[in-house]
């Protein structure tokens, strides 16, 4: 839980210095938008987020009456277990560091980025995608319905699941419906993480009766008017404690499918940052009006750079993955789903990170003719040196008409 | 997936965001909206649980 703050404080730091190295020259706070705003807008503008914010209380109590799932189940889970303290340390961190780094990021340079190219209504519907999947939390709770293992296969890079009343078979059969993880039949519903042998991956094998399995469990849940399946389940049982008591909070927490869950930060981190990498690049190489881009350091890149583009934006993503098998393994992993949340947003400050830097790097590479950074060197090399061949070629056979 | 209403939202909160930037030319509009935004929510959470 105490890395909650930290995470946030690591994403909303790397975001705000990335973006300003990234435009370091004269008047960069201006180039990103920093700049003095008329005192009626601030007014205006606290007015629009307090109608977002009862509009969007309105939307969860629809939702709530319709039965259907509760998105803010995971974070209400999470404040259950946080003291005071914290939750103002999160208050202070989430209503003032994160939302300065994020709008740096998603309007200061993509939203002008894009709408250079393309104009404001795709620039502004572009960068509210990104800013979407970017906020699309990976539920625990479906990993854990989806996916459930009680116990990390060897060689995962999972921890093993506490001792004590958290994973005690009486405990999890009496308080989870049949298909939950901890179940007597869990096997019916688990999947088993084989890390493949002398490499870093690993990949997920599900039993064959898994899916029906899941199926058969999410459907009462789903029904249950009120918050997320995992929870919703567990409290259907009879024998459930009530919410507030430790040890439902605690066995709630045990025997997650850790690794599962690393696999979707992973299919997470590939569909925002991945993308975005290649949305760039493909802006990038579209020479319209690139004199504000310019600005920003953002220039029309060659062909062999945007290959060389693409690779480090995947190297960002691995890297970001590898980050959040350090973090899970120097945590020891005590199975909190705070610390799942905790664990995506230092992933993600060093994906956005080496995402502007690199981005910066590239540009200033490509206005100069230079070579590109290492390590897209050799292959950003390799297409042009083809480049070039071809066309010593294509003069050899058609010589000009001077000579 | 519970997340999905959370990205419309986010989706929607993204539009107002770079509506409010582009009205102004000015980072701070879409700042002070999302610090309200981010503050009330958190806020009203806490409070309901």
């Amino acid at each position: 839980m105490a890395v909650l703050p930290g995470g946030l404080a690591f994403e909303a730091v790397a975001l705000i210095i990335a973006s300003v190295l990234a435009t370091r020259r004269r008047g960069a706070l201006r180039t990103l938008g920093i700049v003095r705003l008329d005192p009626r807008w601030i007014v205006a503008s606290i007015g629009i987020a307090i109608g977002l914010v009862l509009s969007s209380e309105l939307l969860l109590t629809l939702l709530r009456a319709a039965g259907s799932d509760d998105p803010t189940a995971e974070l209400a889970d999470l404040f259950e277990t946080m003291s005071p303290a914290w939750f103002a340390l999160n208050l202070v961190l989430g209503a003032a560091l994160v939302p300065l780094a994020e709008e740096i990021f998603y309007r200061g340079l993509l939203f002008a980025w894009i709408e250079d190219w393309a104009g404001t209504a795709i620039g502004a519907v572009a960068s509210a995608a990104f800013f979407a999947v970017s906020h699309v939390s990976v539920s625990a709770e479906y990993a854990r319905s989806s996916f459930c293992s009680a116990s990390p296969s060897p060689g995962s890079i999972a921890p093993p699941a506490r001792s004590g009343p958290r994973s005690s078979p009486t405990a999890s059969t009496t308080r989870r419906p049949s298909c939950c993880c901890g179940s007597a039949n869990e096997k019916a519903c688990g999947a088993m993480v084989v890390p493949r042998r002398g490499r870093l991956t690993w990949r997920i094998r599900r039993h064959p009766a898994s899916i029906a399995a899941a199926r058969s469990c999410r459907m009462p849940c789903r029904r249950m008017a009120g918050r997320s399946p995992g929870p919703s389940c567990w409290r259907s049982s009879s024998a459930s404690p009530p919410r507030s008591s430790a040890s439902w909070r605690s066995s709630s927490f045990a025997a997650t499918g850790e690794p599962v869950e690393v696999s979707h930060v992973l299919l997470f981190a590939f569909l925002s940052e991945g993308s975005c990498v290649l949305l760039g690049c493909w802006v990038a190489l579209r020479r319209r009006r690139p004199a504000r881009l310019a600005v920003l350091g953002f220039v029309p890149l060659t062909r062999g750079q945007l290959i060389g583009a693409v690779q480090i934006g995947l190297l960002c993503v691995l890297g970001g993955a590898v980050a959040i098998a350090v973090v899970r393994l120097a945590l020891g992993g005590s199975g909190t789903r705070g610390e799942g949340i905790a664990e995506l947003l230092p992933a993600m400050g060093v994906l956005r990170f080496g995402l502007v830097l690199w981005g910066r790097r590239l540009s200033r590479a490509a206005r100069r003719g230079d070579a590109l950074p290492r390590p897209a060197l050799r292959l950003a090399g390799a297409a042009g040196r083809r480049s070039r061949r071809r066309q010593r070629r294509a003069r050899r056979r058609s010589p000009s008409p001077m000579s | 997936m519970n997340g999905v209403p959370n990205a419309v939202f986010a989706f929607l909160l993204g539009l107002v965001l770079a509506r409010s930037y582009e009205q102004t030319r000015s980072l701070w509009a879409p700042i002070a909206i999302h610090r309200t935004v981010n503050a009330a929510g958190l806020t009203l959470l806490w409070l309901a649980t």
